[in-house]
């Protein structure tokens, strides 16, 4: 028997092996772990001004946001943008998927077309939809205009803001996810749906029971991207609302970014990032262990 | 009646006639071999009966009816492919009714099928795997299987045992043709192996160029091929051929080449015969191929039994019966007629 390199498994081997997991684990730590204990511990706190330190208050942040209306009113704006832009997206994402993937004159230009949004930079997106979204000489009311309908003003209402910056997402997501599949449609041999097509089936059921399940893998990596950028996404905020009107497009992260860096409350902007941190956590832990089960990987 | 007619058939790629003009009858409960080598149209032509390629121009029947523009599914026709196409997310009975649940098929019915299915070839305890799960040769089984159940007419074949092993192989093609016999399934079956279209089918067809070169029954194929085509295709080796004026002095001339089975030639003393010089021997057991070479420029394949001692580089006569000769026009490479 020879020796290892490395000693014969023993001290000197384990050593190796942390060594090779080092660069690793300082990146996971420094970046990821240590931020998040980092802001539950500042969560306790509250935010030291001037001469004031910084003193421990235990749950009192989370006991003042139970009372917040403005929390409640960007956490239920954030339930309804994530609903209005994660199915859609997909939807969407995956009927031009398979309208580009077929044979059609042009499908080149056409992915590129679709594909231009995801290039787009956000804050760019927002300034071109700004405008079409102006009352009076917006794209939208020109063409209102064209049939004798009076201007709305889409950003301004409040009952129309969310809906706004809902379709602005869409329209810029449903580009990058179409990539995906677009992918994943490829790698699907065509005799499969030959075959289905030989078996009888309607395109309705060759899209049903061949294409739809055995694009689940890549469903599954869009879900999780959607559900993330859905509590993620607020860069176009900025440009077109800054959260109003009367916050009727106060986005969870937007709401921190004004806590913690307009109204400098950091402590309870940790405590607020300590609720988004742990919806996300739930939101994966729930795919990865039920829908993971359901998807049937190649 | 499920015998399926092609007239005149013809599909273009472009510029190219994949399929020029193919006209072929295929009996009911016959198994028809297409044959040829890759790219002659002979898989297109097969796709062309099922409907997955529309022809150009032509005819199509199956059982009487002109499925011409009819769509795949209504023609009546299963098929394998050669890839298999199972479903992955599927299992193996899932896939094999897939056909029936989409058709509505009542429940019971499709119990039966696939049970019958199942046990016809050996699967019972497979039924509840996916295709990953599954060798080769048992995936092979499962298109087969889908095909059966939908007790379909005809069934269409296209080159199902090209992923198996040699000895797989070997084994499938005993039990697809006992299975299309038992079912009397109307079989066309492409392939490009001339031992599986010679050991199967009840009639071959050789096909060229988007053309058919030959149609007839193995037996035909080989002891009267129609072309040179046909002779250097079937058979292996492939048949000599000579030109007339080498084959014999004084014969018609460079007009003719003659064509000669290697089994057909004899070795004998150097004087008599085609003079001839031995350049190796290839022992492959139960025979030895002869590679002799005639005038320093055309090439004779021999083939005798067991196992031959010769010196390599003897000058030896070849020698064969007239009547082991074809005779095929050099200008054009159809057969003529012999003298």
């Amino acid at each position: 028997m020879t020796a290892h390199p490395l000693g014969n498994g023993g001290r000197l081997a384990a050593i190796h092996g942390w060594l090779l997991l080092l660069p690793a684990a300082v990146l996971l730590a420094a970046f990821t772990h240590y931020p998040a204990v980092a802001t539950f511990w500042h969560s306790l706190f509250t935010t030291p001004r001037g001469n004031r330190p910084a003193r421990f208050i235990g749950a009192d942040h989370y006991r003042d946001m139970l009372a917040d209306p403005i929390f409640w009113t960007a956490l239920q704006n954030n339930l309804v943008f994530a609903a209005g832009t994660i199915l859609p997206s997909i939807a969407l994402a995956m009927a031009m998927a398979l309208w580009v993937n077929a044979r059609i004159a042009g499908r080149g230009l056409l992915r590129l077309a679709y594909f231009t949004p995801t290039v787009l930079p956000m804050i760019a997106v927002a300034n071109i939809w700004l405008f079409f979204y102006t009352p009076d000489y917006g794209l939208f009311d020109q063409v209102r205009g064209l049939f004798g309908l009076p201007a709305v003003n889409w950003l301004g209402s409040g009952d129309t803001a969310l809906g706004a910056v809902i379709v602005v997402t869409v329209w810029k997501e449903a580009g990058f996810f179409m990539i995906f599949y677009l992918a994943a449609l490829q790698q699907i041999p065509p005799e499969l749906g030959e075959a289905a097509q030989l078996e009888g089936a309607s395109r309705w059921q060759r899209f049903w029971r061949v294409t739809f399940p055995l694009l689940m893998p890549t469903t599954l990596f869009v879900l999780i991207n959607a559900t993330i950028n859905a509590f993620r996404l607020v860069d176009h905020l900025f440009v077109m609302t800054r959260g109003g009107p009367d916050n009727a497009t106060s986005l969870l992260l937007y709401y921190i970014y004004e806590v913690g860096f307009k109204f400098w409350d950091q402590g309870y902007a940790a405590a607020l990032t300590m609720v988004l941190l742990s919806l996300l956590a739930t939101v994966a832990l729930l795919k990865f262990f039920w829908l993971e089960r359901k998807v049937h990987y190649q | 009646m499920s015998d399926v007619h092609l007239n005149a058939v013809v599909k273009n790629w472009g510029t190219t006639r994949a399929v020029d003009r193919v006209s072929l009858h295929v009996n009911s409960g016959e198994l028809v071999a297409l044959l040829g080598p890759s790219g002659c149209g002979k898989s297109t032509t097969l796709r062309l009966i099922a409907g997955l390629e529309g022809a150009d121009e032509g005819e199509i029947h199956i059982g009487g009816r002109d499925v011409t523009r009819l769509p795949p599914a209504q023609r009546g026709v299963a098929m394998v492919f050669q890839s298999y196409a199972l479903f992955p997310h599927l299992t193996v009975a899932e896939n094999i009714v897939f056909g029936l649940q989409v058709r509505r098929v009542p429940v019971a019915e499709r119990k039966r099928r696939l049970d019958a299915a199942a046990e016809l070839l050996g699967l019972g305890a497979l039924l509840d795997r996916r295709p990953a799960q599954l060798s080769g040769g048992q995936r092979q089984r499962v298109a087969l299987g889908r095909a059966i159940v939908a007790e379909a007419a005809v069934c269409l074949m296209d080159e199902p045992l090209s992923n198996l092993d040699a000895q797989l192989r070997q084994q499938m093609r005993q039990e697809i043709r006992a299975l299309q016999q038992h079912l009397g399934m109307t079989l066309i079956y492409v392939t490009h192996d001339q031992t599986e279209a010679m050991t199967m089918a009840d009639k071959v067809v050789l096909m060229r160029a988007g053309r058919i070169e030959q149609h007839g029954s193995p037996a035909e194929l080989y002891e009267r091929p129609a072309s040179t085509f046909v002779a250097g295709f079937i058979g292996c080796p492939a048949m000599n051929l000579l030109p007339g004026s080498a084959a014999r002095a004084g014969d018609p001339a460079d007009s003719i080449l003659i064509g000669v089975r290697p089994e057909h030639i004899a070795v004998c003393e150097p004087g008599r015969g085609l003079p001839a010089q031995l350049e190796t021997i290839e022992y492959l057991g139960a025979e030895s191929m002869l590679i002799c070479r005639h005038d320093d420029a055309h090439r004779i394949t021999v083939r005798m039994p067991g196992r031959v001692t010769a010196g390599i580089g003897e000058r030896v006569g070849l020698v064969w019966p007239a009547d082991a000769e074809h005779r095929f026009a050099r200008e054009h490479g159809h057969r003529v007629a012999s003298t």
